[in-house]
């Protein structure tokens, strides 16, 4: 599977430079936190703590604190699901797509991709309790769970992809975590130990891996179904409900689309991100950038095809509930909203992005940001809108009711549930290198055997 | 502090005596109201004529037939009452007549209640009557879709090639990630600093 690697062109004794380089290069930010990082740190605990407090307020008085009503009975927390769910599909695209079509360049990126799809898909499981009035009933899901309905295909699909991506992150880590093993000896006893533990006596032998690249090889396949299914079915919890606007065929590969388009934009950030705090600009290079720009417009486009298909064909038609909700869209209240996604998240970035210089680190990271901001409003605009314009109008529900803006409640929760992913991921960083050595070292075509066997 | 009490003791009496008020003049309003208006008693029957299902309303007040008077006809359906045509007003006889449509879909034996009402009629108020007949279509029971396995059934009714392939799907998916799982134990007894350890 990761055989095409071309011949490294060092000498040994180059090599064995190189990789040391390496090594000190990437754990240098477990060893070390700045001002800057501690800050962010503490911002994001902050604003997670919040999130919690927030969240017992809901506990205790119930969904009533949300702005959530009979007509906009999904607002903030189910868009931001659907986001969560959206970003957490990069980790299919790069670390196992671009593996298994020999795309070399992806090798650095891995991890990254990885772990945005692990936090991303956690706390897409999280925000689905929060959702829930009575979080107590979640058991009921499996002892009343009907197969035939969405919810439980969704529950299914939700844990099954969390538990293979937690696999897929850690099988090509185990090299890592022994590496910090032997080499983070002055850091605290219990890190010490996770990091024994975690390593499952990985020394790098020939049969280890051996193990390991199989156990890779497999859940590059395995994922790929898995994490199309996973946004199918959620895009299915919306097609199957007779509404207009969800009552679509096109919903499935228009959600995958826009998932590829939304993860790519968050793997960039973090490219740029961790490429500038943990100087790694050695590995993570102008290559990487002008590479991924290059795979965002394609899926920008492949995106805006879906989009085309999703709201032009019905404006064509018009048809009655149908056409209240496009007025809406494009013409109403929520038009403002709707063209600026439509535009500064898919259109604008994808033009831009053809041209080269827009392809540099900074400038591909602003649109990206773009893109990213556009994608999660994007899903707000799938879920809300649509529920506030029914085939049938709700009878007796006062006239507040048929409008929605979410509560201080539901914007602390979902501001705690960003801040959270971005926590995992940052204290991530912090306990293991955020690019793979040997995945990367493999790349540039230096030899594995004599990386790992330092003990022999 | 008590200049606080007098405000709280002002605003609490306010509110108390408008309602007291309020309610006094709608129970004079209401016996008023119910003064003016007479009783009326509904009687129904139903014949069947040149195969027409014909249900005639008997409206009277007093022992006396109720002329002028909308008479409402309703069937009862699972959630609420799906009217028979316009209302049809009463007759010198205090009669009204209307005709039921011969497909409504009754009960296993094919009942239908039919009930005929006055609906906020000036002299009369309210009045409602309610009968059974056998008018309606059979419903057979056993074809009833909940009995069967389907999509939109109970958990226990779920349709067998959907149970099927889930399970299938869901046995192949988490036999391989276990499989997987297993590796990561295969890796530790491929080490030697384990076996050292030991």
């Amino acid at each position: 599977m990761h055989t095409t690697h071309h011949q490294s062109d060092l000498n040994p004794e180059e090599q064995k430079q190189e990789r040391e380089e390496m090594r000190s290069v990437v754990l240098r930010p477990l060893r070390h936190t700045g001002t800057i990082g501690k800050i962010w740190i503490g911002f994001l605990v902050v604003v997670f703590l919040f999130g919690c407090y927030a969240y017992t307020v809901q506990l205790r008085e119930g969904l009533k604190v949300t702005a959530l009503r009979d007509y906009a009975s999904w607002g903030l927390y189910i868009s931001n699901f659907v986001f969560f769910v959206a970003i957490s599909l990069v980790g299919a695209l790069i670390s196992s797509v671009l593996r298994l079509t020999n795309f070399e360049w992806h090798r650095p990126l891995t991890r990254i991709a990885e772990i945005i799809a692990v936090s991303g898909i956690l706390f897409a499981g999280l925000i689905i309790v929060v959702d829930m009035g009575r979080p107590d009933r979640i058991l009921y899901l499996f002892n009343h769970g009907r197969i035939q309905s969405p919810i439980v295909w969704d529950v299914i699909v939700v844990s099954t992809y969390l538990v293979t991506s937690v696999l897929f992150l850690y099988f090509p880590l185990l090299p890592a975590i022994a590496l910090c093993r032997d080499t983070l000896t002055d850091c605290p006893k219990w890190q010490r130990w996770m990091y024994k533990f975690m390593a499952m006596g990985w020394e790098g032998n020939k049969r280890q891996w051996k193990i390991m690249k199989r156990s890779v090889a497999i859940l590059s396949v395995l994922v790929i179904p898995l994490a199309i299914s996973i946004h199918t079915v959620t895009a299915w919890l919306f097609a199957t409900t007779l509404r207009p606007g969800w009552d679509s065929t096109n919903f499935g590969p228009y959600f995958v689309a826009g998932a590829f388009q939304a993860g790519t934009a968050c793997v960039i950030i973090g490219m740029f991100v961790f490429r500038k705090a943990y100087n790694l600009k050695k590995y993570i290079t102008e290559v990487h950038f002008n590479n991924m720009g290059k795979l965002l417009v394609f899926l920008c486009v492949v995106y805006a095809y879906f989009n085309v298909n999703e709201y032009l064909i019905p404006a064509y038609k018009m048809r009655g509930a149908e056409a209240k909700l496009l007025n809406d869209l494009f013409t109403g209240p929520t038009s403002p909203i709707y063209w600026s996604v439509q535009f500064f998240g898919m259109a604008i970035p994808a033009v831009v992005l053809l041209f080269r210089r827009a392809r540099k680190p900074l400038p591909i990271t602003i649109i990206a940001l773009f893109v990213v901001v556009g994608a999660w409003f994007k899903r707000y605009l799938i879920v809300t809108p649509i529920l506030l314009h029914p085939y049938l109008p709700i009878q007796n529900a006062p006239l507040s009711w048929t409008m929605y803006f979410p509560s201080w409640v539901e914007m602390a929760i979902v501001g705690a549930s960003l801040a959270g992913v971005l926590l995992i991921i940052t204290v991530f960083s912090k306990f293991f290198p955020i690019i793979s050595i040997w995945e990367t070292l493999e790349g540039e075509g230096i030899d594995l055997e004599e990386m790992d066997n330092r003990k022999k | 502090m008590k200049q606080g009490n007098k405000i709280n003791y002002t605003t609490g009496l306010f509110p108390g005596s408008v309602i007291s008020l309020f309610i006094i003049l709608q129970l004079i309003a209401f016996g008023l109201k119910a003064q003016g208006e007479k009783k009326a008693d509904i009687r129904l029957n139903f014949e069947l004529k040149d195969s027409m299902n014909i249900c005639k309303a008997m409206v009277t007040s007093e022992g006396k037939p109720v002329k002028e008077v909308d008479i409402h006809f309703y069937v009862k359906r699972l959630f609420s009452l799906l009217p028979i045509g316009k209302a049809v007003k009463t007759d010198d006889n205090g009669e009204s007549n209307t005709i039921f449509p011969l497909d409504l879909p009754g009960d296993k034996n094919g009942n239908i209640l039919v009930i005929a009402k006055i609906e906020e009629d000036e002299n009369y108020g309210n009045a409602e009557a309610q009968a059974e007949i056998k008018w309606g279509t059979l419903s057979n029971p056993e074809n009833d879709h909940w009995a069967n396995r389907s999509l939109s059934a109970s958990r226990e009714k779920a349709p067998t090639y959907l149970i099927v392939a889930s399970n299938l799907i869901i046995m192949v998916i988490w036999g391989t990630i276990f499989f997987v799982f297993l590796q990561v134990f295969r890796i530790r007894k491929e080490s030697s600093l384990i076996k050292k350890n030991k």
